[in-house]
This record gives C-alpha cells, structure tokens and sequence, in this order.
C-alpha cells in the first residue's frame, strides 16, 4: 500500500467512536437489541470488546416476535434500522413488555438516522414516555482498501423507487466525515438529479460540526454520480469474475456466502472478498475466459509455496507459524472455494451466455431490433429465469429510448403470461424508476420528479440513428461502444469495456478517464464532456479548483455500484 | 462456523497510525460536542464593575428581553432553522406555523433544501392543520411532497385514503396498481376473484392494464375448480396451475394433454382463452409432454414433412434452443435426430450435433458435404465400437461417395 493511498482504518475508528459516544450515553448496563440487517455491517465497524467497553453486557438478535425480557437490571437497547416497519415490530414488543412492567424504559438507537415518521408512530402507539431516541450512523465502511461501502440497503428502494429523500442527508453526512478526516476535497465533478442538494446539505454538517481543517487533502477530486445517470451498465452481464460472483450468489458486505452446490458440504461456508486474499486479488478483475487458467496457475504457486514450507529452519519455521501460517491455511481453502465458485458460474451462466451475449451486443449498437425482440419472446416462452428476459427488456428500453407502444404492450402481456401476474406491479415500478419506457414519453412524467426527457417522434420500426435517440447520440459522443476491430484481449485488456465483454465502456469510467487527462476545466474535451452529458437525466457540476491536488480520487456512486464499474475503474488505474 | 474463511492484516501498524488516531478523536469530539449549550457564566460574572447604576441598567435590559421573549416564545422559528433542526435530529416544532403563508413557505424550504424527513413531517402537519380541499391544493403544485406523503400513506395502510389521494391528484395509473397491489396481496383465489372482479370495473376502467387483470381473472376462475380435484394427487405441483397461464399450461399439457376444448382441463382451451402465439403454446406443450416422456408429441409438435421428403420445422420456435431443451430432458438419440434434421443451416447443425453427441447427424452431414477428412476425425474421436462409431466406420468404408478430400 502507497503512501498516496488513504489509510481506510480511520474510518472504521471513529465510527467506533461515535458508537461508543452513543451508547455510552445510554447508563447502566445493557441489553442490545440489534436489526439482523445490521450485523454485517456492525461486524465489520464493532466487535463484541468494542460494545463491552461501552456497557453492553449481551447481544441478541431482534425477532418478529417476542425476546425474552432484558436479565436482571440491564437496560434494553434497540438497534434498528430506521424505518415505519422496523420500527412497528419494535413498538409492538415494547407495547406488550410494558402491560406486565409498566415503569420500564427502552432506549431505541435508529440508524443511520431519527425519523420524524418513526417518533410519530411511537407518539400515537402511545409509547413516547416508555422510549428515548438516539442516532446512529457509522461512516463509509472500508470493504477493501479501496472499496467504500455505507450499507444503506434500503437507500436505492427509498430514493429512486418511493421518491423517499430521507437518505440524503445520511449520504452528506458520510461525505463530510471523509473530509473531516482526510481534507476538503478540491477538485468536483457530479453529476445527477440530486447533487447539488447533496452538496449543499454537506455544507449544512460543515457549518453544525465544523469545517475541514486539514492543510494537505488526501483526495484530490471526488466524482460524484447518482444510480439513475447509467442504468445500461447495471443491466448488462458482467464479464469479471468478482462481477460474475456477485450476479450468482451475490456479494453482501463484502462477504459472499457458498452453499452445498460449491462446498460439497452441507450448510453455507462465507468467504470474506478482499484483497488480503492473494489469489482472489490477482483474479476478481479479470474476464471469466481465462479464470481457470489463472486459478490453475495459482493454485500451483500455492502447493510450491507450502511444499517449500517443508524445508525451513527452527527459526524460519517459527516465523512462519507466527505470521504466515494461518493465512496460508485460509488462502487453501480460498482456492478451493473459488474453483468450487467458477463451476458453478460456469454451469448457471454457461447455459444462456452464448447465445445471449451477442443479442446484449446488438442491442447497445442498436442493430437487430426484431431478433431481439424474437429472442426475448423466446425465452420467456421457454420460461427461461425471469430476469433474463426483463434485463432484457429493460435494456431495449434504455439503448432504443423507449419500446413503441405495441412492442411494449406485446412484451409486458407476454412477461405476466410467463411468470405470473404479479409483475404487473414489476412492470410499474421499473416505469417509474424511468427503467422502462414507452417510446415517446417524457421523463418527467414518471414520478412526478423533475427530469430532462425528450419527446421523439418515431413510432414503430426503430433504425439505428434514429433522430432523438439520446442513448445512441451519448454513446457517440463519448465514444462508449469499444471498436469491435479491436480485438479485446481478455486477459491483457486494453480497454475498459471488458468487463461488457467489449459491449460497452461504463460511463462513470469514461467520464473519470476524460477528466483526469484534461489540462483544465475549459478545455475543449471537457466541454464535448458537458455536451454528451446533457443526454443524461440531471445536471452536471463540475469545479476542478486545483490541478495539482493529489493524484488520488474518490469515485462516489449515489444508489449503488457494480463490480463491473468497480473492475473498469481499477482497469482505469493501470492506463 | 469454523469453515468460514477470513483473511488477518498482514501489515504491521505504523507510527503514522497514531496520528490518525489523534485525528480521529478530535473529530469524535467535534461530533459528541455538538448540540449542547453554552454554559451560560452567572451574571455577575459577565458585569465587570459592582456600580449599581450599571447593574440596574443591566437588569432593566434583561427585564424587557424577558417581556418580549414571552410575546414572541409562540412565534415560529425561520423556515430554514426549522428544517435545518429536523435534519440534523435537533428538537423542532411545527405547529407554530399558523398561516397558510407560514405553512407553504416551510414546505417550499424543506423542499429545497432536500431532506425526505423533513418534507414528510411538514406535510403531515399540513394534512393535519388545513381542511382536504386546501390540503390538496398546496401538494398538487407540489410532487415531490406528495411523493413523500403517498409513500408514507402506503406504508402505514391507509389504503382506501391513498387510492382517493391518487385520483384526486389525477394519478390515476398508479392508483390502479395501488388498488391491484390491495386486491391481491391476501386472500384465497376465489376471494382474489370477487377482489379482482371488483376492481376491474371500478378502478380498472380505461387502465392501461385492464386486460390484462381480465385475463389473470380468467385463469383464476378456470383453474379455481380444477384445484381441490387436483390436490389429491401428491406428486403434481398444484400450485403451478395458479401461478401463471404459462405454467398452467405446462401443468394441464402434462397431465390433461388431449382433453377436447369444452372441458376445462384442455390445454387448448387455455391456449385460445388467452391468445396465445404459437412460440408459447408449443413451447409450453413440448416441455410438458417431454417431462412425462412423451417423445412422440414432442415430435408431431415440433416437425413435420418438408418438401422433397425431408424434416422441417413447424413450430415457429428456436430450433436450435429447443434441440438443446430436449437433449437435456434426455430424450432418446431417434427423437434428438429428427429435431436436428430440421436445423436448416448444415453447419449450425453439425455443430449443434456434435455439442450434443448426435453422431448419426454428424456424420450425415460430413458426408452431403464430402468432407472424409473431418469424418475420419469424428470417427476417432468416438469410443471405438460404439453405434456412433460403428456408423461413421461403415459410412467411411462406403465406396459410392465422391469425397472431396
């Protein structure tokens, strides 16, 4: 690790402040109650000895229905991620404690912030005298050394989905904590809907808590872009091995969980991804095409690494069991795990990908409409797994602008047949999301939010080019269809949209690489970037006060990344 | 479990760490401190001299402070601190806000500045302080508190109000769906049913998804008798017949396949009641019949006679896709062989045959194209004496084929 690199670990500690602060303001000893959705990330913030230390005595899980009551005098503290329906199931207990001891007192830490919908509940259930609300939000979480994380599972649902704002404040909040401890960042670019009330609530924690003071910024630029800005590259398949392990078991925290199907055992055996496993550093960006090779390879190091284990001094020997041995260990059953993991991959993907891939190809170059159209028919026919056909579908929607009226009636008739009428409400909500569309409709009518859409005139039969196509006319400004000439090379890439499997290059990657290489901010490129970003829904910020602030950035996606971006930013690294 | 994998730092701690613990706690503290108040000094602490006259002065000055403090206590604080105080969890009160003025422009700065709490909890004191008439004419102008609202509404079931909310701000799609989401969320199917049927003519009229809620009422009264008959039989997912029209064709196709049009068990009454293309019927059809492993509809399905006595496909499906499906459902090599006939293409065939391990195929193919030298190499690629390679053997052998290489 560089010393350019920011040292992550001060995150972690004052989260762990803050907790302590919080809950050492709760007296006595305590019982805690915490939100199973919170004990990943906790784990990764709070240890048990960290929680001893302010108080709590033991920790139990919350249940739906009854726990039994606090031992002894402790107190019982809830940990709870705040919102209505968490917090009902917390009511209701408290309600039903306090018939048999009406004099007990709760304490209620929500996180990552008190809700006034969540105080009113508590008002009207009558319970505002039996509790007392705290807060409690921890700060970015460290992944990876270079893998931020806040954990808000519910944000993207809440903002996106039910136009619910609450999460931005909590998102500001986090990035004023990155600049407390590591300096005012010099160098912006945003781009989104909400930015600028992002921006501008950071200043609002500023002017409460205190400005940055720190003389040398360790971020140079941070580069800011909510979910909504590229949908395309939450839709396509991942090519990467990390992006592949996330589509098939998926990644939580940082963890990823492997059943009987790659274990060959009975019960989930977890696997914590991070760069501290050797091999899985030297694989997790890389195209699945040339994983078993590489795992192949590595797992032969490793057999020569532990046979050379054979042949050491005491001394050598000692060392070894000290430092060594115990992530040796880990690092075998790693490798194991990961061959386990790529056939399954292999097995699951393998089916589908041949034919699928090519029909994701054509339709982000806007060609083979109708055998598009064809082959989602088909799957759906066949009752292939439903979000084949629906990522599908949405990324049709995304690439053409819009699915003519008749198509998207046809296709949404088609989808409830296959899988069931349920998804009617599917189909509304990805239209309100701005996911789906009917050609033809402005953005702004979904939701009811403010948006930039453009209305086409084209009905039916789509060509490529079509005129008011702001997907295609992006993609050619920005030049984010890699040239199929060039042969990507999977194992040593030379372009980023690899992790499309040459598809398509991830905007936030094209966008930061633009940046980084411009001289200044009113250089020409920089205002073809402005122009191209226009076709995206939101506004751009863009204030490079420094040119030379440290070569370290801070990419920040509001609503959640994927791993393919993560791969083609790392990818960007290497240039 | 002790079978979970964690890696350990590796890294031993620098000296810079503890500067970075020193920087993190100053923060810590910064965070903590927040929110309490001064200490106030006593007065006679802050009065530099004893003078009477000074102190008299002084305490006339905080006399009229306090006067004027208890006229203004009930006079709300400006908008912006307000809002300011819900977002950073401070105490607040909204009920100062008398006028409708008062109201609004609280509203209006919540709404810039962002926060969703905020403008949830500005909303709801306006809901609770304005008659509905007024009420809605200030969220109509306002969406995104409306947003706030209706997603509020929804999550503490305040159903029927949220329906009405919706239409009165003209957002009669959604309140559709809304409705849909109530009729169906619990209840038996003959419950969904009457919910369903209500809805379709109250709400649904002119939906966009009319139809379709017609077509799920359809299946539902179709297979609602069909159900408890069926029960009785443990080995057959009953479930599916409710599940989704393709999956209760799957279901009907594989245990009711042939059951004339009148009945409601016919898979082909299904198939017309809903329109369906030929693609779905015959896809639905063929993986049922191949799940009971009856090849023969398989076949009758899939192909038929093309000109000049050869096979072609009939179907209107992927050819190719479904030779895969079959082979997977280990249908036997005759049947596989009849479908991969009607690949049109030669070389998708070969190919798809040689993936599947159809050799009779394979080697047909080799030979329309006269190509010996790949088939001497299929040959050897088959375990020796087997019926595939028998039949490339006696093929090869065969003297009345012009090779062409």
């Amino acid at each position: 690790m560089s010393s350019l690199e920011p040292d992550v670990v001060a995150l972690v500690l004052l989260s762990r402040e803050n907790l302590v602060t919080t809950l050492a303001r709760i007296p006595g000893r305590k019982q805690l109650v915490l939100d199973t959705a919170l004990m990943r990330p906790m784990d990764r913030v709070a240890g048990m000895s960290v929680l001893k230390s302010a108080g709590v005595e033991t920790v139990v899980k919350q249940e739906r229905g009854g726990i039994p009551p606090a031992p002894g005098n402790m107190i019982r503290v809830y940990m709870v991620t705040s919102n209505l329906i968490q917090a009902k199931f917390v009511a209701d207990q408290i309600s039903s404690s306090i018939v048999n001891n009406p004099d007990q007192h709760f304490h209620i830490i929500l996180v990552p912030r008190n809700l006034a919908s969540v105080q009113l509940l508590f008002e009207e259930e009558g319970l505002a005298g039996h509790v007392t609300f705290h807060d409690f939000s921890w700060e970015f979480i460290p992944l990876d050394f270079d893998l931020l994380s806040l954990e808000m599972h519910n944000f993207f649902r809440n903002q996106y989905l039910d136009q619910d704002h609450s999460g931005l404040v909590s998102v500001a909040r986090a990035i004023w904590g990155i600049e407390k401890l590591y300096g005012q960042i010099p160098n912006l670019f945003a781009h989104g809907r909400h930015v600028k009330k992002i921006l501008s609530l950071v200043n609002v924690f500023s002017l409460q808590y205190g400005q940055p003071k720190i003389k040398q910024p360790t971020f140079g630029s941070i580069f800011m872009f909510e979910r909504d800005t590229d949908w395309v590259s939450c839709l396509l398949s991942p090519l990467t091995y990390e992006g592949l392990l996330d589509e098939v078991f998926g990644i939580h925290c940082g963890t990823v969980e492997f059943g009987q199907e790659v274990t060959g055992k009975e019960g989930t055996t977890k696997l914590q991804l991070s760069s501290k496993d050797k091999m899985f550093e030297k694989v997790r960006n890389k195209h699945f095409s040339s994983i078993f090779s590489v795992l192949g390879l590595t797992a032969k190091q490793l057999s020569a690494a532990q046979a050379a284990a054979q042949g050491m001094s005491v001394d050598q020997m000692k060392n070894f069991v000290q430092n060594d041995l115990r992530n040796m260990k880990a690092q075998s059953k790693a490798v194991a795990l990961h061959i386990g993991a790529s056939e399954r991959i292999q097995k699951l993907k393998g089916r589908y990908f041949e034919t699928q891939l090519p029909v994701e190809h054509s339709i982000i170059a806007n060609y083979n409409y109708r055998d598009s159209m064809n082959y989602i028919k088909e799957r759906m026919a066949q009752l292939a797994p439903a979000n084949i056909a629906l990522r599908l579908i949405c990324l049709l929607s995304q690439c053409y602008d819009g699915i003519p009226q008749a198509d998207f009636s046809v296709l949404k008739q088609q989808f409830v047949q296959a899988y069931g009428f349920q998804h009617l409400i599917t189909w509304t909500n990805l239209t309100r999301l701005g996911v789906l569309k009917l050609k033809g409709t402005d953005n702004s009518k979904t939701n009811g939010g403010g948006g930039t859409g453009v209305v086409s005139q084209v009905a039916g039969m789509v060509t490529a080019g079509a005129r008011g196509n702001n997907f295609q006319a992006l993609v050619k400004k920005l030049n984010l269809i890699p040239d199929q000439g060039n042969n990507v090379n999977p194992t040593e890439p030379n372009n980023p949209g690899y992790v499309f499997n040459g598809a398509f290059t991830p905007l936030s990657c094209k966008v930061v690489h633009e940046i980084i290489k411009a001289k200044s901010q009113s250089s020409p490129e920089i205002g073809q970037l402005k122009e191209a970003l226009k076709m995206v829904p939101g506004e751009t910020i863009l204030d490079l006060k420094n040119p030379d602030a440290p070569k370290v950035g801070l990419v920040l996606f509001v609503g959640g990344y994927t791993m393919a971006e993560v791969a083609a930013l790392r990818w960007l690294q290497s240039v | 479990t002790s079978d979970d994998v964690v890696f350990e730092d590796t890294l031993a701690t620098s000296g810079s760490t503890r500067a970075l613990e020193a920087r993190v706690k100053e923060v810590a503290k910064q965070i903590a401190a927040e929110g309490k108040e001064q200490e106030q000094a006593s007065l006679s602490t802050q009065v530099e001299s004893r003078d009477p006259m000074k102190l008299e002065a002084e305490l006339k000055t905080v006399r009229r402070k306090l006067e004027s403090f208890h006229v203004t206590k009930y006079q709300p604080d400006p908008a912006v601190t307000t809002v300011q105080n819900i977002m950073l969890g401070k105490p607040f009160c909204l009920e100062r806000y008398k006028s409708l003025k008062k109201k609004e422009d609280l509203l209006d700065c919540a709404l810039e500045m962002g926060d969703g709490d905020a403008i949830l909890a500005i909303t709801l004191m306006i809901r609770r302080s304005l008659n509905h008439p007024k009420f809605l004419s200030v969220i109509s102008s306002r969406p995104l508190a409306a947003n706030h609202l209706i997603n509020y509404m929804i999550t503490r079931h305040e159903m029927n109000q949220v329906i009405d909310l919706l239409h009165a701000l003209g957002r009669f799609h959604y309140a559709g769906v809304v409705a849909y989401r109530q009729a169906t969320a619990r209840g038996g199917i003959d419950d969904r049913i009457r919910k369903l049927k209500k809805l379709y003519h109250a709400q649904m009229s002119g939906h966009e998804d009319s139809n379709l809620v017609l077509e799920q009422i359809n299946l539902l009264e179709r297979v609602s008798p069909l159900l408890a008959a069926e029960s009785q039989f443990a080995d057959r997912q009953v479930s599916n017949l409710s599940s989704s029209v393709l999956q209760a064709l799957g279901y009907l196709s594989t245990w009711y396949y042939g059951t004339p049009e009148n009945n409601l068990y016919s898979p082909s009454a299904l198939i017309k009641m809903h329109k369906l293309t030929r693609t779905q019927a015959n896809w639905g059809m063929v993986r049922a019949r191949a799940s009971v492993l009856a090849w023969k509809d398989c076949e009758s399905l899939l192909v038929g006679k093309g000109w000049m006595g050869g096979v072609k496909a009939k179907g209107e499906v992927d050819i190719m896709e479904m030779a895969t499906v079959l082979h997977d459902a280990k249908c036997p090599p005759e049947t596989l062989s009849l479908i991969l006939q009607a690949v049109e293409s030669p070389s998708d065939r070969l190919d798809l045959a040689k993936k599947l391990g159809v050799a009779k195929v394979v080697v047909d193919v080799m030979v329309a194209q006269k190509d010996r030298v790949a088939l001497l190499g299929y040959r050897d690629s088959l375990t020796r004496s087997s019926e595939g390679w028998v039949y490339a053997d006696h093929v090869i052998n065969k003297a009345n084929v012009k090779w062409k290489n």
